[in-house]
Order: C-alpha cells, then structure tokens, then sequence
C-alpha cells in the first residue's frame, strides 16, 4: 500500500485590528510541504437552519526545525490543505524527534439549509 | 626470453596482486550528488527548506556509501599504491592498480625510495612509463638502479579514478535515495522492533552495476 501523503500549505498568520475595532486575520503562505494524511473525511452537520461544516484532521510531518517553529507558535500558523484554511489545535512532538502531529480544525461558517 | 613468459611481473601479464598497500589519498566531499529538489521530493519535505543542512550531510553519506558498495567512484578518488621490490623484477615492468575504472584513470606520479640513507622519494618522469587501460596498470620500461632493496615497498604511484557514467543513471540515483530516506528515518544504530529489508530495493537495484575484478 503507498503511504498516502498530500501536499499542504504553511501559512503565516498576522492579526490586525481596524479602526472600527474589527479583527482581520490575514494568511501569507510560508513554504509548501507534504503531510502524511489518514482517514480524510468530511463532516456535516446539519442544524434546523444550517448547515455546519465542522472538521478535525490530523497532519503528521517530518519533524524540521520549521515544524518546531510552528510548534512553539501555533497560534500564528495556519495550513492550507486541498483550497480550506486549516487552524492548528493541538501539535505533538513525536518522542523519537522524527515525526510531529499536527491536529487541525477547520470550522466553516454555517450555510443555510 | 620474452618478457610476457617472465613470470606474474612482466608487463605481459596481469597479477592484480603485486601491490602490497593502497591508501585512499583523495576523495569529493564537496560535490553534491542527489540534488535538493530530488531529496525534499523524496522525503515529502517538498519546500521545506530549514533541514537542508542535515540532508547535505546524509547526502555525502549516501553518496559514499554507494561508491564504496559498487567499487565504482561517482565523483573522482585518488589512490595510491606501494609495490613490494619482488615485483619489480622484470623489464618492463607491471604496476597492477587495484582498481576497475570506468571512465578513466589519470597516473599523477610514479616514485620510488632511492637507496640513501635516508632514502629520499624520487619521481620518475612520465615518459618512462605509461598507462594501460587494457590490463589496468601502468607499464614501466625499467626499474631505476638505485632504487632501496632494503624497504618493504620502495615503489608507489598514485592514481586518480574518474568519475563513472554509472553514477548518473537514474537507477543508481534512485537507490541512492532510497538509502538516503532509510538513514534520515533510521537515525540511530540500534532500533526496538525489527527492521526487514524490502524486495527490489538498494541491493537489488545496485548490484547489476558492481563491475566484475578480474
């Protein structure tokens, strides 16, 4: 079986906050990267009016000194994989150094049904 | 009597064992082999830069790895040789060079310990000898009268093997990355589960190009 592995995005964050006290967050790609993927899914929920897109995924990749980077500053990161934003909820370094999951959320706005 | 019936030392003949030493003097550490874009695409690190570093070092490794496996240079190695005064007994004589070059062999010198005390190196100039890529070993007219019968090995030349063509076939570049990817994974000498070998990998791919000595 080929190892299944799909190409994602690292993005920088950075927040801004206009004069009328609105957030905007804005995503610059940082370098291209292939994550080892599993069990990619889609999930829907559907609420009385809407429907919610709602999503957890775990990326696992080569443990670089980029990743630990990202896994000092989570926060500030953000994955694009296959066209959505994917924000990074929980990373784990790996004990032997080698590899490091990323466990990321994507939360769509909620589309009306 | 001719000098082809004078036994294993003439120049005749071919005795890949007349030599008592070789020494590696020279070696490509610089070189790159396996470029970055072929490694990060192996590795799926794909633009991920920060550990280029590191891969240059594993890539040097690789590279060594698979010339010393195939006894084939990728990039040029020098070498030199000492011969036993035993076999220099004939005219012309026979420097048998334990090598089995692809794509050449350059002789850079021939020298040999003169009979002073104490004995000084002496370089015989390149007119008296000269290179013969059909038995692998440098042909020389006469072995010079003061040369030391004392020391073990009073005669050395040093060689240098280029290059081989077989270093850029993708099939040896492709085990190169497979070993490549199995030291960047495998970072420790010893491992808690066991490793197998999979068909059709590095030894498979290689062993068609080790060249026969003969």
């Amino acid at each position: 079986m080929v190892l299944r592995v799909d190409e994602i995005s690292i993005n920088n964050l950075s927040f801004t906050i206009t004069n009328l006290g609105e957030q905007t967050t804005v995503e610059t790609l940082w370098f291209k990267t292939r994550a080892k993927t599993k069990s990619v899914h889609n999930r829907i929920r559907t609420l009385e009016k809407f429907r919610q897109y709602d999503n957890m995924m775990d990326f696992i990749v080569n443990y670089t000194p980029n990743m630990r980077t990202i896994s000092d500053n989570q926060e500030d990161y953000s994955i694009t994989f296959r066209g959505n934003s994917w924000r990074i909820a929980e990373v784990f370094e790996h004990d032997d150094r080698q590899w490091v999951s990323l466990m990321c959320y994507r939360n769509e706005p909620s589309v009306a049904v | 009597m001719p000098s082809q019936l004078q036994g294993n030392f003439g120049a005749g003949s071919r005795n890949p064992f007349n030599y008592s030493k070789v020494i590696q003097s020279g070696r490509d550490s610089v070189t790159q082999w396996l470029t970055y874009e072929e490694i990060t695409n192996q590795l799926n690190l794909f633009q991920d830069e920060s550990q280029d570093d590191y891969l240059a070092q594993l890539e040097l490794a690789t590279r060594m790895a698979i010339e010393d496996y195939l006894g084939v240079p990728v990039f040029n190695v020098t070498y030199q040789a000492s011969y036993m005064i035993s076999g220099l007994m004939a005219a012309p004589v026979s420097l048998d060079l334990p090598e089995v070059s692809q794509n050449g062999v350059t002789i850079n010198w021939v020298k040999y310990y003169n009979d002073l005390n104490p004995p000084v190196l002496t370089t015989i100039t390149s007119s008296n000898y000269y290179y013969d890529p059909t038995g692998n070993k440098i042909v020389l007219f006469e072995v010079p009268n003061n040369i030391n019968t004392y020391m073990t090995a009073p005669m050395l030349c040093q060689y240098t093997l280029q290059g081989s063509v077989i270093g850029q076939y993708p099939v040896v570049k492709q085990a190169g990355l497979m070993l490549l990817t199995h030291l960047y994974n495998n970072r420790s000498a010893t491992s808690a589960e066991n490793l197998k070998q999979i068909p059709f990998a590095v030894d498979q791919l290689l062993r068609v190009y080790k060249p026969l000595v003969m």
